[in-house]
């Protein structure tokens, strides 16, 4: 499926008020609000930025203290977390939502990249994820739930590990047990019915592969994976939204400059509901 | 620095459509000085693979073992596993330069390697990693899934990877060391986590005291890249070999060769996914013309 086209069709659907951070207003960054503007009504926090209903605050901090307010008091619809530090920014969030924190282990949210008609979503991306078996089963369901109910999609499933079969045993006890964990998690998958395939440390044939599920072996491997692919690779990251918080929080990776497929899935799922 | 097109003697043109890096217009410099005999393991010959080697037979005596190939000096065997015996009887006796085990077993042909030499296994593998794109090129040293998994493993492969850099290649290294979190990141709450980025940061302040020129990356390997570091340390073997085959097979970055360093042979461990096997020939033929280990 092609997630550009679909989450584009939602966006269309009703112009929508979001809140996004922003510090480093590059031409690249400023292009891509402008040309997100014919879908949302922006308000920019942080650096000046002209031709945006923009609020200036050059600390970082504060600039996520008013992005979250402005979220809290209904002012915006939905927020794109933007050039702000992330663990920061939901710490305010839960603060000021006055909610119970959800351990760093625990956020759930969708990422998924694409490059030309292909997209994976992917999962396990933040380095303190997947850290534990029961991490790894806690996010990849709620996922799963999400492609399902969310957005029709069936998973077809990536378990992604650090040795093959073949490979040598024995030697590293921090290699063996995430290998270890890599195989049960596979095996609860393939046990709960669904398509699941062990790729190892072939990240590539997964993709060539199309699955469009992938899970990393370990939050810092996936980090630095989808980081390869986004930074340096010229893939795209369409989305990566918050689940249950309750509100549109899509945040994303701090070097990224272009923020066009963010807004439009932010408007996308306000327009869906999808929260 | 120039656009390239790369046209070689036999009227192949093996054209580039983006700009050459320092290194890769080097290593052809290096390599056109003198062809060389590589033995070179190919048991899936896709197009695009059969593609290269012709295109890189133009600096290089090849012998393409495991598979037949018209045009080019074959050894066809009957299994991966034989491909990689006769692979290593070639080198062992002379009758190749330099060995490319490419789409054969890593492990396995290193073992047989081993064993045609009487050596014990080593105790750490050690390589030197070279890629590029875009103009833009940089070395990394082990990165295999059993790197970097202790201080002492890391310092070797970094220190080794250091003196390949200045000695082989007379390359001042300039130092990314990365890591597995920010400083602002949550610093002492995942023991895993923080385990590693403390080995990273007593290796930068270590390199620091020996007046390299070190930075500290922590997460964001892409800005190690833009701001022009030419040997980029992952933090530990696992991130590395995920990192670099992301930018290899799913990001356009060509994966120029790795030299397997202290087996007293030239041996270029480049891995099996890999599909265009030109730079890597290039960099064993280079290598080889400049007379180093």
């Amino acid at each position: 499926m092609d997630f550009s086209k679909l989450f584009l069709e939602q966006a269309k659907k009703q112009k929508r008020k979001i809140g996004i951070a922003i510090m480093r207003p590059v031409p690249e960054t400023i292009k891509s609000l402008k040309k997100a503007s014919k879908y949302a009504d922006l308000v920019v926090v942080g650096a000046k930025v002209k031709g945006f209903e923009n609020i200036v605050e050059p600390d970082q901090d504060k600039a996520s203290e008013i992005l979250i307010q402005l979220l809290k008091e209904k002012k915006v619809e939905g927020i794109v977390r933007g050039q702000v530090k992330d663990s920061y920014t939901l710490e305010v969030f839960f603060k000021q939502f006055q909610m119970t924190p959800i351990p760093s282990s625990h956020k759930v949210y969708v990422g998924i990249m694409q490059k030309a008609d292909y997209s994976f979503f992917i999962t396990t991306s933040s380095v303190y994820q997947g850290l534990t078996l029961e991490d790894k089963i806690f996010e990849v369901e709620r996922i799963i739930r999400h492609m399902k109910e969310d957005l029709g999609v069936e998973p077809k499933i990536a378990v992604m590990g650090i040795l093959r079969p073949s490979s040598n045993r024995g030697k590293y006890k921090l290699i063996d047990d995430i290998t270890e964990q890599c195989t049960k998690f596979y095996e609860y998958l393939v046990s709960k019915g669904y398509d699941a395939k062990e790729y190892y440390m072939e990240y590539e044939t997964a993709v060539w592969d199309r699955r469009n599920l992938i899970v990393p072996s370990i939050g810092f491997v996936g980090n630095s994976w989808i980081k390869s692919l986004l930074y340096l690779g010229d893939w795209r990251l369409l989305t990566t939204n918050y689940l249950d918080l309750g509100v549109v929080y899509e945040d994303g990776s701090r070097n990224e400059k272009d923020f066009f497929w963010h807004i439009i899935h932010a408007v996308a799922l306000c327009n869906n509901q999808v929260k | 620095m120039p656009w390239r097109c790369v046209t070689t003697k036999l009227n192949r043109p093996y054209r580039h459509m983006e700009k050459l890096s320092e290194i890769e217009q080097r290593f052809l410099t290096e390599a056109k000085q003198k062809r060389r005999k590589i033995g070179i393991g190919i048991i899936d010959p896709q197009p695009e693979v059969v593609k290269s080697l012709i295109q890189a037979s133009d600096y290089a005596d090849l012998v393409v073992v495991g598979s037949k190939i018209d045009g080019l000096n074959c050894i066809p065997t009957q299994s991966e596993e034989e491909a990689s015996q006769v692979l290593v009887d070639l080198v062992k006796s002379g009758k190749v330069e330099g060995l490319m085990r490419a789409q054969l077993k890593d492990s396995y042909t290193h073992k047989l390697f081993l064993q045609a030499y009487g050596r014990p296994e080593d105790q750490e593998k050690i390589s030197v990693s070279f890629f590029a794109k875009d103009g833009q090129w940089f070395a990394t040293p082990s990165i295999s899934n059993y790197s970097g998994l202790t201080l002492e493993s890391k310092r070797n492969e970094i220190s080794q990877a250091i003196a390949w850099l200045e000695n082989n290649l007379g390359i001042k290294p300039t130092i990314a060391i990365t890591s597995t979190r920010r400083l602002t990141g949550r610093v002492g709450e995942f023991a895993l986590v923080e385990e590693i980025a403390k080995r990273c940061e007593i290796i930068a302040n270590e390199l620091r005291e020996k007046g390299y020129d070190v930075k500290e990356y922590y997460i964001e390997y892409e800005k190690a890249i833009w701001e022009g570091r030419n040997l980029i340390c992952p933090s530990i073997g696992m991130i590395g070999n995920t990192w670099t085959k992301g930018l290899a097979y799913l990001g356009g970055w060509r994966w120029l060769g790795i030299a397997y360093l202290n087996q007293g042979v030239y041996y270029n461990n480049a891995p099996k996914n890999n599909k265009n096997w030109f730079w890597p020939v290039i960099f064993s033929v280079a290598w080889i013309n400049r007379g180093k280990l």
